[in-house]
């Protein structure tokens, strides 16, 4: 479950993560276009320049003015034009240079107008006209300057906005790398476990195997003495220590199957198993027990849709479990039945009892290792239904009780058709 | 002449118990304890039937049945595997390897005497 959990918080740092990029490439975007579009405001004025620099020539030598002022509105203009090719790749400063230099060729025009005015007033006219033309052009250039700047501006704002969305993207790299840290830890974590798990069920395992060697021995001697002469006080005893070591057996084999069904490990030998034949053969194998203490064992098979796929040994353990403690816990003369029939999609087995039932508030644990019900005294591992209920989720099944102190338990498995 | 079983076992109150049980129903017994006394004994005591063992110290229950199925004089005889191991993880691996048959620990006495009359096809 972890797992899933650490997986579900990596997902979401990386999609913080990809959302923080896309931003960060949207305003780099926005960033280049702008840059295209100084770039290409910087190219006109640059042409308009060059074009203003002929017109002022051209009027300069309309209004014959002098070679001196021709070189002083000549040298204005070069510096204007160098000024918008700095402003291609500058800063405020460079704008700031362009407009001083602009306003030097403004006052060197003004100086030529003065001296046309002073000197030659026959071209005063001509000379008149074509600089106010002049400084209308001029004007537009500063203005489109003026927009350059704007636009530069923009760029500023948008390269702060992109560095505070850096920043935010950085800190968020950072919070999915606390994150994904914390997956991987609790990854190692769960491989731990799991890698405890595992030693358990191995101790467990070879536990139980060296417990198998020495009870073959009590077993086999025991019943060479049972064979002897022995006293019917000596031979009952004897068999107390039998019975004994039979439970001794099934704990034993018991807990194996719970280390194993703990561990996910519960290995299951899938067949087509006809399902009827198997709850079958675990009724007719109790009917002796059943008989014994004249409870009514009734078997109802309502389904006849062909086999199931399941492991036939695990299925006949979980119905005998389920059949022994209904049997167990039913007082003498009472009834047990089990009922299998067809449930969308699924088969689903019945065992009910008329036995002493379970108290609503341990019927929840009941599923729990080693649980007993209050007040029970009849022996067992306490393991069965820890066992049974491994056994059907193995199988992709479910399993539930409904109890009645007094009147009786129904305990009902669905399993996957 | 009585047919020879021979038991190679670690564990030597299994081993008597055994011999006990054998010899009552009439049939010789060679014990063997370890991989090299198994095969030692084995040739030795020329056996109809062998019961193994499987859980040998070091798990040499293994490498004793492979040498027993691989030397001429023996591949012959059938052996009956005792195992503490379940049966689900052993059994299937023992019966590849050339065991007669399979018997769980701890095992009802019954339950390996038939195994072993079925064995000499008594």
């Amino acid at each position: 479950v972890s797992v899933q959990a650490g997986t579900w918080r990596a997902l979401a740092a990386l999609t913080l993560v990809v959302a923080a990029g896309t931003g960060v490439v949207v305003v780099l975007g926005n960033r280049v276009e702008d840059a295209r579009t100084q770039s290409r405001l910087l190219s006109s004025l640059h042409i308009d320049a060059q074009r203003l620099h002929l017109e002022a020539l051209e009027a300069a030598l309309a209004a014959r003015v002098g070679p001196a002022q021709q070189r002083g509105i000549h040298s204005a203009r070069v510096g204007m034009v160098e000024a918008i090719h700095g402003l291609r790749g500058g800063s405020r400063r460079d704008l700031r240079l362009l407009r001083a230099r602009n306003a030097r060729f403004s006052s060197a025009v003004e100086r030529e107008l003065e001296a046309i005015e002073n000197g030659r007033a026959a071209r005063l006219h001509q000379a008149g006209l074509a600089t106010a033309f002049w400084f209308t052009k001029l004007e537009r250039v500063v203005l489109r300057l003026q927009s350059a700047e704007d636009v530069r501006y923009d760029s500023v704002r948008h390269q702060r906005d992109a560095a505070w969305i850096a920043l935010l993207a950085l800190a968020l790299l950072a919070a999915g790398g606390f994150a994904w840290r914390a997956t991987i830890a609790r990854r190692r974590e769960n491989e731990r476990l799991r890698e405890l798990g595992r030693m358990k069920e191995e101790f467990v395992a070879s536990v139980s195997h060296e417990l198998r060697t020495p009870l073959t021995s009590i077993r086999g001697y025991l019943e060479l003495v049972l064979e002897g002469d022995s006293t019917p006080e000596q031979a009952d005893y004897l068999r107390v220590i039998d019975r004994n070591a039979d439970r001794l057996l099934d704990l034993i084999n018991d807990l194996l199957d719970v280390a194993q069904a703990e561990n996910g490990h519960l290995v299951l030998n899938r067949e087509p198993v006809a399902l009827e034949s198997v709850v079958a053969d675990a009724v007719a194998g109790l009917e002796p027990t059943a008989a014994a203490r004249q409870i009514e064992l009734g078997l109802h098979v309502a389904t006849e849709d062909g086999p199931v796929d399941l492991d036939r040994k695990r299925i006949g353990q979980l119905v005998d479990n389920l059949l022994s403690n209904a049997l167990k816990f039913t007082p003498d003369g009472g009834s047990v039945d089990v009922r299998l029939a067809p449930e969308n999609g699924h088969v689903r087995l019945d065992v009910s009892d008329t036995g002493i039932g379970i108290p609503e508030a341990e019927q929840a644990r009941l599923f729990e290792r080693f649980f007993r019900a209050s007040g029970q005294s009849i022996q067992g591992t306490g393991l069965g239904l820890a066992i049974s209920k491994a056994i059907v989720e193995a199988h992709g099944g479910e399993i539930a009780v409904r109890s009645t102190e007094g009147i009786g338990t129904t305990f009902s498995v669905l399993l996957p058709r | 002449v009585a047919k020879t079983i021979l038991v190679i076992e670690d564990d030597a109150d299994i081993r008597r118990l055994l011999k006990q049980r054998f010899e009552s129903e009439g049939y010789d017994t060679a014990f063997a304890w370890d991989a090299v006394t198994a095969l030692t004994i084995a040739r030795k005591s020329e056996p109809d039937l062998i019961i193994l063992d499987l859980g040998l110290p070091g798990g040499d229950g293994w490498v004793v049945m492979e040498r027993l199925q691989t030397l001429a004089p023996y591949a012959m005889i059938p052996i009956v595997v005792v195992s503490a191991q379940s049966a689900e993880t052993s059994a299937e691996r023992a019966t590849e390897a050339g065991a007669f048959a399979f018997v769980e620990k701890p095992f009802q006495m019954e339950t390996l005497l038939t195994a072993v009359r079925n064995g000499l096809g008594d």
